[in-house]
């Protein structure tokens, strides 16, 4: 068994269910199959996990003057082997829940969900396991891909339409940075290995650049505007990709091309920065969303916030560890969230209220997903982001600390706004005739709430593979996040649950970040900016350059006309023309 | 052994006569010949592929036959690694081509004998060792355009306005015979260039051959105005700026198989002529103005992908598209570099069978939907998934998905910048890859997503039997060489080993 | 009687033929001061046969003499032709090269 087996089964898959239509209108059973092939593949990489193996292979890709300058293939290591888990354990719980979840699509279309999400896993498998950075970078552009074709699995939606197209445009304009990165190593190493060593000043070029499309992609500030977007893409697709893994693939670029990041120590300044920004106003926006899938999204960006800061300190440990629980009890958050949505038919958590009664797993399971997202101690999210703040104070980034740990609190309060707002109190309209989600959809979700609640009590093991230490200590920053933790927890409670505090509303601040300034400048630079200059360019070169050239056509012509009047027709015109030019031949004969 | 090579070029001269002789009532002999012809032609491309021996590399399956023993003019074919990779490109696109023009029923033997006497020509400029011919090919190749556009062109209103808008009013711009005229004249005038070029070099070398030519000790001085004389000759066929005007309209006029082979295979013509005659023979020229060249390249990437995003006519798109696309083969060219001219070649076969796919779309949509305005459209996909699907293949590869073909060439491209020096070059190509992604998925978006479609486009179909043939083969090959780019790039590598050292030393 | 007075002699009756060809509208005169022309110079390939003591002079005289007595058939001929057309032999009538 090797790793090989994890990209052939979903390429495998994918092609089977793209060329072979009938069995892709078959719809549901086209997605057990999927989903078969998902659970394989998440057995595989367990059991490559546990094996310990290491694993490399390439095959050359590209040549230049016989010589390969470009390979692709499969490395297995513990990074990847681990990553592997996460991502396949993901893949298989959102494909099962889509079969509950997208039940009642057309078969057709539920068909082309699946290609698309076994086409999915292989892009994210193949960007793990990449042997190099260009592999990484191609399945980097595969995944963003997927996103844009499952975001836009509703095409008809014109909002659909609308969050795929600026999702790749948006993750797009980042790559501009990283596709010059790895230009740059070629021209640095001649090749795209991570693990050269490289002039500092290169290392920090390099780092630059590929940090510029982990913004993009993993959604850092000001580049997040896609991921809320996104969000119109179904709720499992949400969970996999905008949350579990595909913007996680920034954070894992950077735990990759570690060397080249780490030999950067500005740009790693640079990374704690943005991250902490990130964490701490995406946390703001979230606290005035109404959309409970919204509330996940700026979340997720403030999660994401989180690992880039945390890698920013110059420790990778924190910010990986994040990265793998975040993975597990986003997803489980979003499924929860699905499921809700399943019920109640609504994504506005104005909307709901009192849904326990109604679906008590579901407010169980997304009661789990808030306590470890919002790191309340035992919970899986409490081990990463202690350690990770723990490593942002050892390295002395006390900027993005101080804002990592508001966020903090931030995060407790407006997930358990969440929650009260859509689990407790009276029961509102919608949650009347609500029920609760089918087994197919529980169990997905039971799964992954063990990792979300218990993966942090095996981060040793964990950091002890990669070849790092770890070791669980009280300190006085992991207390004071602890307390904001509880303290956002007790506040939201007493706000949203029992109807105390209201002036903590603030609306003039509310209405503010409710209105998505960051998206607001992006649509004038679009809108303002790169739409008309590109209208400029082609009046300019309808009416100036082609009117050069029509110009000169238009001189023959006019010319012509001018021309055609010396033809008199009349013959003795021609002989007296002929005559003049024998003499002024003759004349000239002379004078030579 | 077999003459391949003279198979390949004569196979659809020999279609075309005997095409003459065919009623024009029975339309189905007119399509059986002319899709043998080009089966004939891939066929003779796989099997050049085949026999070509990489590891030995240079001018193989050579034949011979004096013409003007006087002149020294020779029909004198050879293939080297360039001329597979660019054979397979025109017999796929020719047999694409074929079967995307099925259903046209105006005058259609006439439109497939001027096709396969166009292609004719393509094959013999890939193949011709002796430049005299070369150029008695290439005329073959852009003269038949005037008629195609003329007769089977389309029409689009262009509005006065501008500083010249008084030219607009008097001359018919857009209209067919308009693009016609324009485009003939222009590769024409370009021709001309080209011509002086060739006989600069005959004058100083005595002989047309290109092999000798390549050995000959040309003067610096000619070679820095015959360089770019070649260029600008060349590089008119190949939609340099400011000479790519014709590109939009003659594309945007022509038939919908003569715009997958104008833009997928005739445009090669120019970006080949400009690196196998220009930049081999002529080094010193070519060093000397590789930044020139360079430079205008750029221009052709930012400024045509801007350009394509400011049309709302679909066939406009995809031929600025073109423009752009094919600026980053001229920026291939002017890096000097191995990756950049591996690159160079490679964007020709990816644009070739990327923009032949979008053509053979445009066209399938225009015949059902007799509109190309994207923003009157909307909601296809329900209407002609199948169609959606490829179109959004092309697209995925123009704005460099990999796992297409367009991802591996203009990468490439970026690395031979960047090796060149010129971090400004590959910087701009990125960027531009960049704008093309804004411009054709916006282009996607409005024709096949959202709701719709719109009542009177109710009835449109999805593709039909030999359509499919056509969208079929060309995705597959872009999907093909985008995975295993290593089954045309070992062919072009051991060409530009060739060549290279011929320009450096 | 020397060379000169008869290259003289040719020369005006060259001019006179032109002077013809340039002003008279009737096409038959214009094809008679053709042949005064024509005549010139056959006077002068004569004159120069006789003073150059060669005969090829009197040799291509009598050839353009023939050739003359054609062209006369042919431009009588057209005359005809654009009289029947035109109804008139007036030069200025026929106008088809008209820009």
């Amino acid at each position: 068994m090797s790793a090989a087996l994890l990209l052939a089964l979903p390429i495998a898959m994918f092609a089977l269910l793209a060329v072979c239509w009938p069995l892709r209108h078959t719809g549901r059973f086209a997605g057990m199959l999927s989903a078969a092939v998902a659970v394989a593949c998440f057995g595989i990489a367990v059991a490559l996990f546990a094996s310990g193996r290491s694993e490399l292979y390439e095959y050359p890709w590209l040549v230049r003057s016989g010589h390969v300058i470009a390979s692709v293939g499969w490395r297995l290591d513990p990074t990847s082997a681990s990553m592997l888990i996460v991502v396949t354990a993901v893949a298989a719980c959102v494909q099962i829940y889509s079969l509950g979840y997208l039940s009642h699509e057309p078969p057709k279309d539920l068909g082309r969900y699946f290609a698309w999400q076994s086409l999915f896993i292989f892009a994210m498998v193949g960007l793990v396991v990449a042997p190099n950075l260009l592999q990484l970078v191609g399945c980097w552009e595969l995944v963003g891909l997927c996103s844009y074709l499952l975001i836009g699995y509703w095409w008809r939606k014109p909002s659909a339409g609308k969050a795929a197209v600026k999702a790749v445009w948006v993750t797009r304009f980042a790559d501009i940075g990283l596709m010059t990165g790895i230009v740059v190593l070629y021209g640095a190493t001649g090749g795209f290995a991570w693990d050269h060593v490289l002039a500092p000043q290169v290392a920090t070029a390099v780092a630059a650049l590929l940090f510029v499309g982990v913004m993009g992609k993993s959604a850092q500030m000001p580049l997040h505007v896609w991921l809320p977007d996104a969000m119109e893409g179904p709720t499992p697709v949400s969970a996999l990709l905008h949350a579990a893994t595909m913007v996680a693939a920034g954070v894992y670029l950077v735990v990759r091309a570690w060397p080249i990041f780490h030999a950067a120590p500005d740009v790693l300044v640079v990374m704690s920065w943005v991250g902490g920004v990130t964490a701490f106003t995406a946390a703001c926006i979230a606290l005035v969303q109404t959309d409970i899938k919204k509330v996940l999204a700026y979340s997720t960006c403030s999660q994401l916030g989180y690992m880039i800061a945390g890698l920013g300190s110059g420790e990778m440990l924190g910010g990986y560890l994040h990265l793998t629980t975040h993975a597990f009890f986003k997803a489980l958050l979003f499924l929860a969230a699905g499921s809700v949505i399943h019920a109640t038919g609504t994504n506005d958590i104005r909307e709901m209220g009192g849904l326990w009664r109604k679906a008590p797993w579901t407010a169980g399971l997304f009661g789990a997903g808030t306590l470890a997202l919002a790191g309340i101690p035992g919970f899986a999210g409490f081990f990463s982001k202690d350690l990770l703040l723990e490593e942002l104070f050892e390295a002395g980034r006390y900027g993005p600390l101080v804002l990592c740990l508001a966020g903090a609190g931030l995060t407790a309060f407006y997930m358990t706004r969440v929650m009260c707002l859509v689990f407790s109190g009276e029961q509102k309209e919608r949650v009347h005739h609500a029920h609760e989600s089918p087994f197919v959809m529980l169990a997905p979700m039971l799964f992954l709430s063990v990792p979300a609640v218990a993966a942090g009590w095996f981060a040793g093991p964990f950091a002890e593979r990669l070849g790092l230490e770890y070791h669980f200590s009280v300190t006085p920053v992991g207390g004071i996040a602890t307390i904001f933790a509880l303290g956002g927890v007790g506040l939201g409670v007493a706000r949203y649950g029992i109807g105390q505090l209201t002036w903590l509303a603030w609306p003039a601040a509310a209405t503010f970040l409710a209105s998505a300034p960051v998206d607001r400048l992006w649509a004038a630079a679009w809108r303002q900016g790169l739409l008309p200059f590109a209208r400029a360019a082609g009046w300019f070169d309808r009416y100036v350059v082609d009117g050069l050239i029509n110009l000169s056509g238009w001189v023959a012509l006019e010319g012509g006309e001018r021309l055609r009047l010396l033809q008199t027709g009349k013959v003795r015109d021609y002989v007296y023309a002929a005559v003049v030019g024998v003499v002024l031949l003759a004349a000239w004969g002379a004078m030579q | 052994m077999i003459p391949w090579l003279s198979i390949i070029v004569l196979s659809p001269l020999v279609a075309a006569t005997v095409l003459l002789f065919v009623p024009a009532a029975s339309r189905a002999v007119t399509r059986i010949v002319s899709l043998a012809a080009s089966l004939v032609s891939l066929a003779g491309s796989l099997a050049v592929a085949y026999a070509y021996n990489i590891a030995e590399g240079g001018y193989q399956l050579r034949e011979t036959h004096v013409l003007i023993g006087a002149l020294g003019i020779r029909y004198d074919v050879a293939v080297d690694g360039w001329g597979v990779a660019l054979l397979l490109l025109t017999g796929i696109t020719l047999f694409a081509g074929v079967f995307a023009t099925w259903t046209l029923e105006d005058r259609d033997k006439d439109f497939y004998i001027l096709l396969l006497t166009l292609v004719a020509g393509v094959f013999g400029v890939f193949v011709s060792l002796d430049l005299f011919v070369l150029f008695l090919f290439y005329e073959i190749a852009v003269l038949p355009m005037y008629l195609l556009i003329g007769i089977w062109g389309s029409t689009k209103k262009v509005e006065a306005s501008g500083p010249f808008a008084f030219l607009y009013r008097k001359m018919d711009v857009g209209g067919r015979e308009y693009a016609a005229m324009k485009l003939t004249l222009m590769l024409l005038i370009g021709s001309a260039f080209i011509l002086v070029g060739i006989l600069a070099m005959r004058q100083e070398a005595g002989t047309f051959d290109m092999l000798a030519l390549g050995n000959a000790h040309f003067s610096r001085s000619m070679q820095m105005w015959a360089f770019p004389a070649l260029w600008l000759g060349f590089g008119t066929l190949a939609g340099v700026f400011p000479f790519h005007t014709w590109s939009p309209d003659g594309h945007a006029a022509a038939p919908t198989a003569v715009s997958m082979l104008h833009a997928g295979v005739l445009m090669k013509l120019g970006a080949f002529g400009v690196m196998r005659i220009g930049m081999v023979l002529l080094p010193e020229g070519a060093q000397a103005w590789a930044v020139v060249v360079g430079g205008v390249a750029v221009i052709n990437i930012v400024y045509g992908a801007l350009g394509a995003m400011s049309q709302k006519d679909l066939k406009y798109v995809v031929a600025y598209s073109s423009v752009s696309h094919m600026g980053v083969v001229m920026l291939g060219a002017a890096t000097l570099t191995v990756n950049g001219w591996n690159g160079a070649i490679f964007q020709m076969v990816a644009h070739g069978l990327m923009t032949g796919l979008f053509f053979a779309l445009v066209g399938l949509i225009y015949n059902r939907a007799h509109d190309r305005e994207i923003f009157r459209m909307g909601g296809f996909a329900s209407v002609m998934p199948g169609v959606a699907v490829f179109f959004t293949i092309a697209g995925l590869s123009s704005l460099g998905m990999p796992g297409l073909a367009g991802f591996v060439a203009e990468f490439l491209v970026f690395l031979g910048a960047w090796e060149a020096g010129q971090w400004v070059w590959a910087l701009a190509g990125i960027v531009g890859a960049w704008v093309t992604a804004i411009y054709v998925l916006r282009a996607v978006r409005a024709i096949f997503w959202g709701e719709g479609p719109p009542e009177r486009y109710h009835h449109l179909s999805d593709a039909k039997g030999p359509e499919w043939v056509a969208l079929i083969t060309l995705g597959a090959c872009l999907i093909a060489f985008g995975s295993c780019p290593r089954l045309v790039l070992d062919y072009i590598d051991v060409a530009t080993n060739t060549y290279l050292p011929m320009v450096l030393k | 009687m020397t060379l000169h007075a008869v290259l003289i002699v040719a020369a005006l009756m060259f001019c006179i033929g032109l002077f013809g060809v340039l002003t008279r509208r009737s096409l038959v005169s214009v094809v008679l001061s053709v042949e005064l022309m024509a005549n010139a110079a056959n006077i002068n390939l004569v004159a120069f046969s006789r003073f150059g003591n060669h005969p090829w002079g009197q040799a291509m005289a009598l050839f353009a003499i023939a050739l003359t007595v054609a062209e006369v058939v042919v431009g009588l001929a057209l005359v005809i032709l654009i009289a029947r057309t035109h109804g008139s032999t007036d030069a200025d009538v026929p106008s088809a090269l008209k820009g």
